[in-house]
């Protein structure tokens, strides 16, 4: 049923995250084109034994990032394909990047030196 | 305060004691039946049939007491009860005309049948008054013990006045023993009511009634069932 | 919309325990579930709200009905099972569904068929051979098939296998579907109150010590790690609920997470290793070993 996701209270990321990255996973893989409605919270809920609250809070966020729309009395949809994919992908690239400079501070180098581990990676591709 | 009852609860209260009940009552009945048989076969059946009916009479009363209100509080199908639509009281009504319909139509019966026996072979009549006098004795015991069993949650009460009431059994043939004017006739070949034979009587009923009363009454005043 | 339930400051004493002037509310609709040691005063609250018992003062209403008074229009839309009920042992099963069936009109034949065949339960069997599972999910179905306006679950799960529990929540889970709807369970099982509840409502030895709704509750909660030196000074910073200290290690709790709080650790010079969510149990643990003065209810 493309209506499943697949959460785990074992897994270390709070529910809503979860909710939130399997339906963005679910828009990015094309399995809910633009347009497509989104099951009501409610719904969703009692699919996923999840609280109400929880997926309110995830639709919430999805939708303030613009992955989703919501139409008051209608439901909530996926948002224009073109912009949401991009969307999606951005954020992705954001947090690689955040990750790639944090690991590096880390480590102790500095800025200079964090790009050019990217240039030499970027080199060997 | 105004009350109302939930007729159509309390008679599925009833009905489910009468369906939880059904066999028990069964084997009393027959057992009452075995001993009406004989009873009036000679001398010796006489004495083995009327302790078979006093055991049948005891048992009657004390088993379903046991049944629907000791071991409804002990197995806890109490809460399953209370978690329904009804009040104390709705419950205290249905447990009444339950009980004392699951006592009072076999003890008619018996009462009856014995009657009935003792007007009809050679038996003297003389036995009714003092039989009559004795069954309403375990009516009024059954009574009582109704009343204390609504009354009190204590297990133990309840059944130490069972047994307590069963002891005075044979006291209680010992002072009607004594009494002349319920002894006198008894081997007589017509039933003779005398004043005290009835006062005897009324004051059994009387007792029996008033104990009810208070015990519903009780009832009443409770707003919660624990 | 008006409250499924509404504690207005009720008291209850008992020769060892006080129920301390509980105000909790369950809006029609949500889910709450009721958290607290043994002895916190989870099965009072519930036993006032089916009208068992009777507070000494306070009010307590549910869905609109005064308790104890009109508890028999309350119960009506009630439905409770409780770890102490227990169903008649010469009947079966079947007998139980027709009692209740008599008794209550919105009964849903099929849906309770349909309930006794997830539940791997057998209408025909007589109750004394249920098993302690079996017997609660029998409860259970009594309740659900008549799909009441509230539910009300004393301990639901516990004493469950893991397949049992999964059988009753996703069960549970169904009634989220109507928001008209609602539910008041208590459990020592708090996975299944982090997952399934709206609202976590915490009792502790008679008092509430907080109510609010889920992702905001788990939001305040943090255990931080942290290295470096620590002085008492640093449980005067506010939401500090507890520390533990192994040398220069330690870990800071808090109810009362946000960003300016690791900055005030960083200030009185501690370097954090990491930042770490609390699950429900964590939690509860946290709320009753607390040794701080914790910032109390919502």
């Amino acid at each position: 049923m493309a209506d499943e996701l697949f959460l785990s209270p074992n897994d270390s990321r709070p529910m809503y995250l979860q909710i939130m990255d399997q339906i963005k996973q679910k828009i990015l893989s094309g399995d809910w084109p633009a347009g497509q409605a989104l099951p009501s919270i409610r719904e969703l809920s009692a699919n996923t034994q999840v609280s109400v609250i929880t997926v309110k809070r995830a639709y919430t966020e999805l939708e303030e990032q613009g992955v989703i729309v919501t139409q008051a009395g209608r439901g909530s949809f996926v948002a224009d394909t073109v912009n949401v994919q991009k969307n999606l992908a951005e954020a992705e690239l954001e947090k690689h990047t955040t990750g790639l400079i944090d690991a590096g501070h880390r480590l102790g180098l500095t800025n200079n030196q964090i790009l050019a581990v990217v240039k030499k990676a970027l080199n060997t591709d | 305060m105004s009350q109302t009852l939930n007729l159509n609860i309390i008679k599925k209260l009833i009905l489910k004691d009468w369906y939880l009940n059904q066999k028990i009552i069964a084997m009393y009945v027959a057992g009452a039946i075995l001993a009406l048989s004989f009873i009036s076969l000679g001398e010796a059946q006489f004495y083995m049939a009327s302790v078979l009916l006093i055991c049948v009479l005891i048992g009657l009363g004390n088993h379903q007491i046991a049944i629907t209100i000791i071991n409804e509080r002990k197995e806890q199908t109490l809460p399953f009860i209370m978690s329904l639509p009804i009040s104390p009281l709705d419950y205290a009504i249905a447990k009444l005309i339950a009980n004392m319909t699951l006592f009072l139509i076999p003890w008619s019966l018996i009462v009856l049948s014995l009657l009935a026996i003792l007007i009809t072979t050679e038996l003297p009549d003389g036995l009714i008054p003092y039989s009559v006098i004795f069954c309403t004795f375990f009516l009024v015991n059954y009574f009582i013990t109704w009343a204390v069993g609504m009354a009190i949650e204590a297990e133990g009460v309840v059944i130490f006045v069972m047994v307590f009431l069963n002891c005075l059994t044979s006291p209680f043939m010992y002072v009607l023993g004594k009494t002349p004017a319920v002894m006198d006739n008894i081997q007589g070949k017509e039933a003779l009511w005398n004043s005290t034979s009835i006062n005897i009587l009324t004051i059994e009923i009387v007792v029996a009634l008033l104990v009810i009363l208070i015990a519903l009454f009780l009832q009443t005043r409770k707003k919660t069932f624990l | 919309m008006q409250n499924a339930i509404e504690f207005k400051q009720v008291c209850k004493s008992y020769p060892d325990f006080f129920l301390d002037n509980l105000n909790l509310q369950l809006p029609q609709g949500q889910i709450m579930g009721l958290v607290g040691a043994n002895g916190a005063g989870k099965s009072t609250a519930l036993r006032l709200l089916m009208g068992l018992i009777q507070a000494d003062s306070g009010v307590v209403e549910v869905l609109g009905h005064k308790l104890p008074n009109n508890q028999v229009l309350a119960k009506q839309n009630i439905g409770y099972a409780s770890e102490d009920i227990r169903l008649y042992k010469s009947a079966t099963l079947g007998w139980h569904m027709d009692f209740i069936k008599s008794i209550y009109s919105g009964w849903d034949d099929a849906y309770a068929k349909d309930l006794a065949k997830k539940f791997d339960i057998k209408i025909g069997n007589k109750m004394k051979g249920f098993s302690h599972g079996q017997r609660v999910k029998a409860c259970l179905l009594l309740i659900l098939a008549r799909r009441p306006q509230l539910v009300i679950l004393d301990e639901p799960t516990t004493g469950l296998d893991p397949v049992a529990r999964h059988e009753v929540l996703a069960e549970l889970a169904e009634i989220l579907r109507d928001e008209n709807r609602s539910v008041l369970f208590s459990s020592h099982n708090t996975q299944d109150v982090e997952q399934i509840s709206d609202t976590i409502s915490f009792l502790h030895k008679g008092k509430l010590l907080d109510s609010q709704d889920k992702e905001t509750y788990l939001d305040r909660w943090r255990r931080i790690l942290c290295t470096g030196n620590i002085d008492s000074i640093t449980l005067a910073i506010e939401g500090i609920t507890d520390i533990k200290k192994s040398g220069s290690f330690c870990e800071v709790t808090t109810n009362q997470f946000n960003d300016t709080l690791v900055a005030k650790l960083s200030q009185q010079g501690l370097s954090i290793s990491s930042v770490e969510r609390m699950s429900l149990e964590q939690i509860f643990l946290a709320n009753v070993f607390s040794k701080a003065k914790t910032g109390v209810a919502s």
